[in-house]
């Protein structure tokens, strides 16, 4: 009689899991609330600095201090610049672990607020018809935004210090991809867990910790493989991130363009892992209310 | 859609706007996280009680039609409603809705705190997927039915809980549902406020919009709704005439 759309309510049309794992799936859905996302993450960081007298500009103040730290503590104190860094400056080794320290803060800041996530959106998961599984990516999209911030004040950095940046850095925008592929699939993985196990969350608190050092923050990788048996390199490159940072620090401090094979793999392994991570929290969406 | 929902057929055939068939939800109790996890391993087993909160539900919303729906707290309105709105799935059974849903489940509780009541209005808007265009169009019916004065462009953490609802409510009346899904939430209002809903409510059902209440209060049921359904430990008691069931409504609540 009238053709408005007909909403069907069913306990049986549960969508398999492998339906969920197709690639169209996630980029047809991202692409649907792609205007919602942007949005809610200039919703949200704007809520953040609201009320603040210095607002935005805490995001460049808190990457300066970061950088004094550590080129007071890792450096001027510990005095690795020569022996752990190469290097001859002691802000250069501030720089270095600096950039590092950025990018591994968005993977840090996701996860950390990846299992108790849903429960803080409580309302999203229970009363509104809301694609709750765009909210691991607003905090994702806030993060990168600060990350970006933080690159931008090394940039200047060195523009001050020695005049010029490497022509490499066009490459750093890469290295973002597979780092937001990375760390959205492993958050919708936590974000799901974390509904129906509560450990999670002191778990992953924990292993935080585990990955900042096996990330090669505060050290270069190539300690890590010199230490351990160079049959073992790729046992670390399986935490994607202590490539990506390598790379970083390549393109962004030495001027080298990137390790080509080493990103490839990872590139590749970061949309297994998103694509993954989307069909986890696809799959098990539907329980979450009964839990929350 | 599938042809192996053979009601649907007959849904799309009459003027229903919401068809609840046969619907029942349970909620598995865990008396420990450890049952969880076992209940994962050992799949043939069951590790956890069985709550139902909805047994075998079925009732029709004709178009235009208001109904309330009565019943104890952890009676299965909320339940039921939850369904409707797509965030929780039956345990069985099947429910077919037509057009377009809009809800207003808790008042205000997207809110941004830090943000305007202007700003608010955006906000909300997406979490409703009302666009920033309908919103603008409105805005002035917004700040009208707001009543909030200058407060409109201060933050809202500033507001009392009834500029809240009513700055909730004239953005909620944007929406242009053919089925609107009300939990509580006007009682937070006051008179003023509730007379000022149940005006632009009655104007939207004159339209062909069709409405399901939750309410505790029979006497907002009764000026709102024309049936009403008493909910009682998960069934349905009774459906039918706003009066009566509002009868059985505090006939059960007597003998608690």
């Amino acid at each position: 009689m009238n053709s408005q759309n007909i909403t069907v309510i069913s306990s049986k049309n549960r969508i398999p899991f492998r339906r969920y794992l197709s690639p169209s799936h996630l980029v047809k859905q991202i692409f649907r609330y792609r205007q919602l996302l942007g949005q809610s993450i200039l919703w949200e960081i704007n809520d953040r600095y609201r009320g603040s007298a210095l607002g935005i500009l805490w995001a460049g103040i808190i990457p300066l201090v970061r950088l004094a730290v550590f080129t007071l503590i890792f450096s001027m104190l510990l005095g690795g610049k020569k022996v752990v860094w190469g290097l001859d400056s002691d802000l250069e080794v501030g720089m270095m672990i600096l950039c590092g320290f950025i990018l591994f803060n968005i993977f840090a800041e996701s996860i950390g607020k990846a299992p108790r996530l849903m429960w803080i959106n409580k309302t999203y998961v229970k009363n509104i018809a809301f694609p709750i599984e765009i909210i691991p990516l607003i905090g994702i999209g806030v993060a990168v935004v600060h990350s970006m911030i933080g690159m931008g004040i090394l940039i200047v950095l060195e523009l001050f210090k020695s005049g010029s940046v490497s022509w490499t850095i066009i490459f750093l925008p890469l290295l973002y991809l597979p780092l937001v592929f990375f760390v959205a699939g492993i958050s919708w993985i936590i974000a799901a867990l974390g509904v129906f196990y509560r450990d999670v969350n002191n778990l992953i608190q924990s292993l935080i910790q585990v990955f900042f050092l096996l990330s090669a923050v505060i050290f270069p990788l190539k300690r890590f493989t010199e230490a351990l048996s160079d049959q073992l390199e790729w046992v670390l490159r399986l935490n994607l991130l202590a490539t990506i940072i390598e790379n970083a620090r390549r393109v962004f401090m030495e001027g080298h363009p990137p390790d080509w094979f080493w990103l490839n793999i990872t590139f590749i392994s970061s949309i297994g892992v998103m694509m993954l991570g989307y069909a986890v929290f696809m799959y098990y969406k539907r329980e979450f209310a009964d839990v929350i | 859609m599938s042809s192996n929902i053979p009601d649907l057929e007959s849904f799309q055939n009459n003027d229903l706007t919401v068809s609840v068939q046969h619907i029942s939800k349970m909620f598995p109790l865990y008396n420990s996280p450890w049952d969880r996890i076992k209940q994962k391993i050992w799949r043939n087993r069951n590790f956890f009680e069985k709550f139902w909160a909805l047994q075998d539900v079925s009732f029709d919303l004709k178009q235009g039609e208001a109904r309330g729906l009565l019943g104890h707290n952890g009676a299965g309105k909320s339940t039921l409603l939850q369904i409707l709105v797509g965030t929780l799935k039956p345990s069985s059974g099947s429910a077919f809705i037509r057009g377009r849903v809009g809800a207003i489940m808790t008042m205000g509780s997207g809110f941004k705190q830090d943000f305007t009541g202007r700003e608010n209005a955006y906000v909300l808007g997406a979490l409703m997927d009302i666009s920033k265009d309908a919103i603008d169009r409105r805005m002035d019916r917004i700040i009208d039915f707001a009543e909030v004065g200058p407060f409109f462009d201060r933050p809202v953490r500033t507001y009392s809980s009834g500029m809240l609802a009513r700055l909730a409510f004239g953005i909620y009346t944007c929406l242009e549902p053919d089925l609107l899904i009300v939990d509580e939430a006007i009682s937070v209002g006051d008179a003023a406020f509730k007379q000022k809903c149940l005006e632009h409510i009655s104007e939207l059902l004159k339209n062909g919009m069709s409405m399901l209440l939750v309410s505790h209060s029979p006497p907002i049921i009764e000026s709102f709704c024309d049936n009403a359904t008493v909910f009682e430990r998960g069934h349905i008691i009774f459906d039918g005439d706003v009066g009566e069931a509002i009868e059985v409504y505090k006939r059960k609540r007597s003998r608690k």
